[in-house]
């Protein structure tokens, strides 16, 4: 918690900042497009995305509950709830966005991790997609050693640690623990 | 003298050698789980969560309780040794702790913050054993009105003592009541936004969302370069502190276990927030503040009880009103309910080997944690030389096969990464994903007790106002939402703005 505050969450240094946007587009016309995106997102700050993503999903949700009946009070149906729900997370992300000036700017926000965090999401996501079919031992040791070599580990002991892990996790599981993992469809 | 009957009934489940051994286990691995950077209780406790399935509510209840409140005395090895915060509530520790190990009394530090974790915990297991069941006798006379009352106070109550902003920790607890929403509606049978998922019917699990949120989204947001540390390793016979240093510890040890139970009795990041508010409290009533930042033992003493009898605390409203204050307490609640035990004002006398069982455990488990911190020390130091790049993937291979194992669906395993991504972005947004986790968890009682007082009352608002207890809730939640909204419009600090800036300081440096 302590981190994410110290990175964007207490900032109250820029209260004048939304009244930047009108010195952006004014001279927006005479500058290339690319600078305006810059400039513009820097007066962006981040509950102006937080909020404004909020109100986007929950119309998207308001969208999709189309045949969920609200009922009436004597006898709320099954939508009231989630449409009650839209309807707050509508107003407070409405709030979140007039105030939104408080908070950190946008492109304060570091974003050095993502390609970290992209390269270890899309092993995970190609390990889960397999897991049912190839099984628990090969798949961990696939996903394993792929996230190890990508942070330019040395491979043979990268190799030698993933697949001697998860035969230890899977004989931990089914032989100790009585809990069976997923054997897929060659057998282990 | 019933409570003292029921306690030895209580003794004789937890010390049974079996009960014993799953304890242990429990204080072993949350103390891991403490030590080590990135994985807190939260993921610890929903990743092992599978393993229990297998075990009886009490042997279940009492290792994951173990796990929770284990990583408290963890997590203040790594303050000390490394300066960083092997869990969230350890963050003052570093501060005072570190400088106490550069003078070279870290042992005296980890010595003062395990009696002092032993003592605050202790102490709110034995307020825990006077107040539950009183409370949860009391709280036999709620019917629906009362508990949507309860809910909608815990959710206003948590915004409150949020240290980010009302209406961002609100929007969180949106989400989670919207997401709670999903599956078959328990009134009318519908299917809700299960988009033709036969396993999206029972709804999405806390554990998928839990662990992608706190487990998977710290992984995603922390590259293997960012993780670095020199790791000191104190000698055995370093570990007494002198005589000066316990006299130091004793007033901060009392003062923090009492703040931190209090605080832990609120719903939000009780031990987070308990800790922050002890080192405030003890830097203000110091005869020598400027010691300060500089190795003062009340620095250790005081947050390190707080945040461990804010941990105890939280238990009271979970086992004796059935009401979740944080996520950690959710899970343990979710946890208790596979087990076919519903927390709750019937738990005492419905399930009293595990009410019981597991609050003798508390007094057990402290004693073990206590003993097993300090000598082993060394030990738990050598993990953290594990270097992250290896153990981030193991990490995340345990997040996979604890929430695959939960109900053996990869779909929990799709929603993981999709909170996991979530969780990510949450941070980069500085939004604070437990109120989440905890609208998820409340979303279908709340749904549920808001409908059931509206049939009742044949349609009429009014029934929240003409019941007691229902009414006083409600009292109490406008008046906190109240003096938020005065807060927000006079944009004027309050102790909250104060605390946030203090966390953001202290955790910068």
């Amino acid at each position: 918690m302590a981190e994410s505050t110290r990175r964007h969450g207490t900032s109250n240094s820029a209260d004048t900042a939304p009244t930047e946007i009108l010195p952006v587009l004014h001279h927006s016309s005479s500058r290339h497009p690319s600078s305006v995106v810059r400039r513009l997102s820097s007066v962006i700050r981040a509950d102006h995305a937080a909020g404004g993503s909020a109100i986007v999903a929950a119309l998207a949700v308001l969208a999709v509950s189309g045949d969920l009946p609200f009922g009436t009070l004597a006898f709320p149906g099954a939508g009231m709830m989630p449409k009650l729900v839209c309807a707050l997370m509508i107003l407070l992300g409405a709030i979140l966005v007039a105030r939104g000036g408080a908070s950190a700017p946008f492109t304060d926000i570091g974003w050095s991790d993502l390609p970290h965090a992209a390269r270890v999401l899309a092993v995970t996501a190609a390990a889960v997609a397999l897991y049912t079919t190839l099984g628990f031992i090969v798949t961990m040791s696939l996903m394993l050693f792929a996230l190890i070599a990508f942070e330019g580990r040395n491979l043979v002991a990268a190799a030698v640690y993933s697949v001697g892990v998860s035969l230890l996790t899977y004989g931990l599981f089914t032989i100790v623990l009585k809990s069976p993992l997923e054997q897929g469809v060659l057998g282990f | 003298m019933e409570t003292l009957d029921s306690l030895l009934l209580g003794f004789s489940v937890a010390l049974r050698p079996d009960v014993l051994w799953y304890g242990f286990l429990g204080c072993l691995v949350g103390t891991l789980v403490g030590v080590l950077p990135g994985i807190g209780p939260l993921s610890g406790i929903s990743i092992l969560l599978p393993i229990t399935f297998g075990l009886d509510a009490t042997k279940a209840i009492v290792m994951l309780a173990g796990i929770y409140y284990g990583s408290q005395y963890g997590g203040s090895t790594t303050s000390i040794l490394m300066r960083i915060p092997g869990e969230a509530s350890s963050v003052m520790t570093c501060i005072d702790g570190y400088a106490m190990a550069r003078k070279g009394r870290a042992g005296a530090a980890l010595c003062i913050a395990a009696v002092g974790s032993w003592i605050a915990g202790t102490f709110g297991v034995v307020v825990l054993t006077a107040i539950a069941p009183p409370l949860a006798a009391f709280a036999l006379r709620f019917g629906p009105p009362e508990y949507t009352a309860l809910l909608v106070l815990g959710l206003i109550f948590l915004a409150y003592m949020s240290s980010t902003s009302l209406p961002r920790t609100l929007l969180m607890a949106a989400i989670g009541l919207l997401l709670g929403t999903v599956g078959i509606d328990n009134l009318t049978g519908h299917f809700r936004y299960a988009f033709d998922i036969a396993e999206l019917g029972d709804g999405i699990g806390i554990v998928p969302v839990a662990v992608g949120l706190f487990g998977l989204g710290e992984i995603l947001s922390t590259p293997s370069a960012t993780v670095v540390g020199e790791v000191m390793t104190p000698k055995l016979r370093e570990l007494l502190p002198n005589l000066k240093e316990w006299r130091q510890s004793g007033w901060p040890i009392a003062r923090g276990s009492v703040l931190g139970f209090l605080i832990g009795l609120t719903p939000g990041s009780a031990h987070i927030i308990s800790s922050f508010l002890s080192y405030a409290v003890e830097r203000k009533l110091s005869r020598h503040p400027e010691e300060f930042g500089n190795g003062a033992v009340a620095g250790v003493a005081g947050p390190e009880s707080a945040n461990n009898a804010a941990s105890t605390g939280a238990f009271v409203p979970m086992l004796a009103l059935g009401l979740p204050t944080g996520p950690v307490t959710a899970v343990l609640m979710a946890a208790l309910i596979v087990h076919g035990v519903q927390p709750g004002p019937q738990l005492v006398n419905e399930h009293p080997d595990v009410f019981w069982g597991f609050v003798a455990s508390m007094y057990v488990g402290n004693v073990l944690l206590l003993l097993l911190n300090l000598p082993l020390v060394g030990l738990f130091v050598n993990v953290l030389r594990i270097p992250y790049s290896y153990l981030y993937p193991l990490v995340i291979m345990f997040c996979v096969i604890g929430v695959y194992t939960v109900n053996n669906s990869i779909v929990d395993v799709w929603i993981m990464l999709i909170m996991g991504v979530l969780g990510y972005f949450l941070r980069k947004l500085g939004l604070d994903p437990a109120p989440l986790v905890l609208g998820l968890v409340i979303s279908p009682t709340f749904e549920l007790s808001l409908r059931q007082s509206l049939i009742m009352s044949n349609g009429y608002w009014t029934i929240f106002f003409t019941r007691p207890i229902a009414f006083v809730l409600f009292i109490i939640a406008a008046a906190l939402l109240s003096l938020s909204l005065l807060a927000l419009l006079r944009k004027r600090s309050d102790w909250r703005t104060k605390l946030a800036e203090a966390e953001a300081g202290e955790g910068a440096q």
